[in-house]
């Protein structure tokens, strides 16, 4: 029993404590990081952070938030398409956060205009780059946006919903 | 000190020590998130043009046949036409001879071979599987 005891208030108790207040803290460290960027309301995920202690021990606490809608919006319209023909989409971003952003992609998402006018008749391509917003800001970027030459009568005078979605990273 | 005592701080030390590490080994991560942003619109996509009214003139069994372009609201000028030939008299439809009879590109063509009778012609609009309407008839030329 007193060999017990001095295991227990000895060294590998510290290191016990250390490993445990290690973990704690990074559960803690994680959601606190989301705050300190008003990413409220933004999905976005951070890399897990393993800690290894003192004695050996070790914690990995991946973190992910749930937040605002977003932390940028994207608006664009196009119009005189007919079959086969390509026009200009143009993107606005607009940045409602107080801080920059690199726009990275930009993906649109056509849905169909009506039941024998399909998505697929419509096709816009994919921005992939680097588009500066400054805080608060806008910027636009075209994509092109074509209708397939196959096209029916019933896509005439037709309305395509768009959904757009991008990704973007605050530079360093 | 009494050993209670060094055993408490010992816990202090380890705590705030281990409280330190993960903070600089989170930080690192900040720098790599990203943020998503989304919104909606729409893509409109034109309406047909139809077609003008064409001027037709006959010379013998021909009868030729010219319109302006029709041309999309956005922009563009359509791919082809169709003529479309009408019995003044009856009102009816009626192929259309040689010359005129497929799907034109341009912008006038030259029906030959038309038999006797008065004839009036429209023209309507391709784009690909797009058709448009007819439009206005021309004035009525005869063939004798």
């Amino acid at each position: 029993m007193r060999v017990l005891r001095a295991t227990l208030l000895g060294r590998p108790r510290t290191a016990a404590a250390i490993v445990v207040a290690a973990v704690l803290a990074v559960v803690t460290v994680g959601p606190s990081a989301a705050t300190s960027h008003a990413l409220t309301g933004v999905t976005y995920a951070g890399e897990g952070s393993s800690v290894v202690g003192p004695g050996g021990g070790s914690g990995s606490v991946p973190f992910t938030s749930k937040a605002p809608p977003r932390a940028f919006s994207i608006s664009g319209r196009a119009a005189g398409l007919f079959p086969g023909r390509s026009e200009s989409l143009v993107l606005h971003v607009t940045n409602v956060e107080s801080f920059p952003l690199v726009v990275t992609t930009l993906t649109t998402t056509v849905r169909g205009a009506s039941a024998s006018c399909r998505a697929a008749n419509l096709a816009a391509r994919t921005f992939r780059g680097r588009l500066s917003v400054r805080a608060h800001g806008t910027a636009t970027v075209a994509v092109t946006i074509t209708m397939s030459a196959s096209a029916t009568n019933a896509c005439r005078d037709a309305d395509f919903p768009l959904l757009f979605r991008g990704t973007a990273v605050r530079p360093s | 000190m009494t050993g209670r005592a060094r055993r408490g701080r010992q816990w202090l030390v380890a705590v705030a020590t281990a409280m330190a590490v993960p903070l600089a080994v989170v930080t690192p991560a900040q720098a790599t998130w990203s943020v998503s942003g989304t919104g909606t619109a729409a893509a409109l996509s034109d309406v047909m043009p139809s077609g003008t009214q064409p001027t037709a003139s006959v010379t013998g069994a021909s009868v030729q046949l010219q319109w302006s372009a029709a041309s999309f609201a956005g922009g563009g000028s359509v791919a082809a036409y169709v003529v479309n030939q009408f019995n003044a008299t009856t009102g009816s439809s009626t192929s259309v001879g040689p010359g005129c009879s497929a799907q034109v590109t341009g912008t006038s063509c030259t029906e030959t071979g038309v038999p006797a009778g008065t004839w009036d012609y429209s023209i309507s609009t391709v784009e690909h599987n797009w058709t448009g309407a007819a439009g206005p008839l021309s004035s009525a030329v005869t063939v004798t």
